[in-house]
């Protein structure tokens, strides 16, 4: 039974302090779009932008056409050409996104003051205060897609929503695709709502969705309109939290982006792939600090053959490093995956009898094997130097197809100087000793000026740059400094 | 689709109001007429900032790279379209 609830977040009159102004501004196919803006041979043809062009890489982004065809966003390359015969594979270019991501977000910081970089093709804006309603902020959202197109590039395209809410913003920019603009306000929302299947709304997934089915709810007006108790008994505090989105209330912290990223080094070009979360994550409170700092790499079987992994596992060790001190944070925690070619022998889980503070897991024909350091860590160092031990624990010279290193636990410096000591185990040594930190920041001094292969270990020499390159997220937006005329 | 070069080229620019475009460029002793700059973008190298201008003449496509360090332009990439 419906219940009564206090109106939207939407007033009528610009003095209504309550009344607030959100929008969400989605870059349309984003990856197989800059591609097609920067070769005309492309347009108008499905596409498929792949992380790797291998059979079994996945296309990270297809082109409007492709996905008319049928192509979804995960498949291997190798599905999609079952089910797009004329497809055409392009491999990413990260530095191209982000630098066009740059340009776009630029635009945006001009329409209002608070701008939250949500991805690396989406955008919040808090227009509260800048535009009077709906239709002023339509008519600037408008002219700023048209400079998109006129500055930036032709065939970029992007869905606009605008809401009284973060969530229903991007609720109202999927509604429309491409290249649409949806207002919600007091006046749709429960006809828009009515609309929506549950898992339009972004953190309804399957298994939520199951659960909603189950006390009768079948849309989003359902869920809108389910007592709030019942709700909260149903899901938990969850429930307060989505019966308040769907009420047009603001819950969800806007995190404003600087003008010019202060994340990351402002001349790496590399800073990616934070794996604090992914993006079919729930639409969540974000914390400007990563969970955790994470690179990884396909390992073909010609770098087994020339027997690289040591040096690809140093160098995925180097960028993570490398970005977790441009946060200016350690590590209180390593892990390394690697997945293996079958046949092989699985190694028994249990604690590792070399560190009571190891763990080791087997899945599928991988491994993964996790270091906690006594001390927080983030010199290149202390950094590569459990990570070489790490494999050489896991990795018996089988063919290694995946390797991947995650840095988490992450914490601030104390500022805590170590006295001298030496530990019995190297392997979870770390923390602030000064002759390691000093070596790092000259090294990191080094690479911004000369870039970031200026100055490697030895073991990396000769190393190819094909070899656990550069990655793009699309959650990620680090890379992506913005400039506004004037300022 | 597209294949690597990397080759040094003479190249002729303009410079409009806020930009900076090639017009026309040479490679290997023949002329190449820009009609669209499709998509300019930037990479870093350390300090060393590097424009990519993606370009088209009636047949081809270039990708061209201009090094603000050296001062220096290079033919990438080309792609028949």
């Amino acid at each position: 039974m419906p219940i009564t609830l206090k109106s939207p977040n939407v007033g009528r009159r610009t003095s209504d302090v309550r009344r607030k102004l959100y929008s969400h501004i989605d870059m349309n196919s984003y990856f197989a779009s800059v591609e097609q803006q920067a070769n005309p041979q492309l347009r108008g043809r499905p596409l498929g932008v792949c992380a790797y062009l291998h059979k079994a890489g996945c296309v990270i982004a297809a082109s409007v056409e492709a996905k008319k065809c049928g192509v979804k966003v995960g498949m291997s390359m190798e599905i999609a050409k079952k089910v797009c015969p004329q497809m055409k594979f392009i491999q990413n270019d990260p530095a191209k996104y982000r630098a066009v991501s740059s340009r776009v977000f630029s635009l945006f910081h001009e329409l209002t003051d608070k701008v939250e970089h949500y991805s690396i093709d989406e955008v919040f804006l808090d227009l509260t205060g800048w535009y009077r309603d709906e239709a002023e902020a339509s008519w600037a959202l408008c002219r700023a897609r048209m400079r998109i197109q006129s500055e930036v590039g032709e065939w970029l395209t992007c869905s606009v929503g605008i809401a009284p809410s973060k969530f229903l913003a991007k609720l109202a920019s999927e509604i429309k695709k491409p290249n649409g603009l949806t207002i919600i306000n007091r006046e749709n929302l429960d006809a828009t709502l009515a609309t929506r299947d549950l898992e339009d709304a972004c953190g309804i997934g399957k298994r939520i969705r199951r659960r909603l089915n189950l006390l009768g709810i079948y849309n989003l007006l359902d869920l809108k309109n389910y007592p709030v108790g019942n709700l909260i008994r149903a899901l938990g505090v969850a429930g307060y939290y989505w019966h308040e989105r769907l009420s047009g209330q603001e819950i969800d912290r806007f995190e404003q982006s600087p003008l010019a990223s202060d994340v990351g080094r402002a001349t790496s070009d590399d800073t990616q792939n934070f794996d604090s979360e992914n993006r079919s994550s729930s639409f969540e409170v974000r914390s400007s600090i990563p969970k955790s700092v994470g690179h990884s790499f396909c390992v073909p079987k010609r770098a087994n053959e020339q027997n690289l992994i040591l040096p690809i596992l140093i160098r995925l060790t180097e960028r993570a490093g490398r970005r977790l001190r441009s946060f200016g944070h350690y590590a209180r925690t390593m892990t390394i995956q690697a997945s293996f070619k079958p046949p092989h022998s699985p190694l028994s889980g249990g604690s590792s009898e070399t560190s009571p503070s190891l763990t080791r897991e087997g899945f599928g024909v991988g491994l993964s094997q996790t270091v906690k350091f006594v001390d927080p860590a983030n010199d290149p160092f202390s950094l590569v130097h459990a990570a070489t031990q790490v494999l050489e624990q896991i990795w018996q010279g089988e063919q290694v197809t995946f390797l991947a290193i995650t840095l988490s636990d992450l914490v601030p410096p104390n500022h805590q100087l170590q006295l001298k000591y030496s530990l019995k185990s190297p392997l979870v040594k770390g923390g602030y000793s000064r002759h390691g930190l000093e070596l790092g920041d000259c090294i990191d001094a080094i690479r911004d000026r000369h870039g970031e292969e200026s100055i490697i270990f030895a073991s990396m020499m000769g190393l190819s740059s094909d070899y656990a390159p550069d990655r793009i997220g699309f959650r990620k937006t680090e890379g992506v400094d913005v400039q506004v005329s004037g300022n | 689709m597209y294949s690597h070069i990397g080759e040094p080229v003479d190249v002729i620019a303009t410079f409009r109001q806020d930009r900076a475009e090639p017009v026309i460029f040479k490679w290997n002793n023949r002329y190449y007429r820009i009609t669209s700059v499709n998509l300019v973008h930037t990479e870093r190298q350390g300090r060393n900032k590097m424009y990519i201008y993606s370009v088209t003449d009636k047949a081809n496509a270039f990708r061209l790279r201009f090094y603000t360090e050296t001062l220096k332009w290079e033919l990438e990439e080309m792609a028949i379209l």
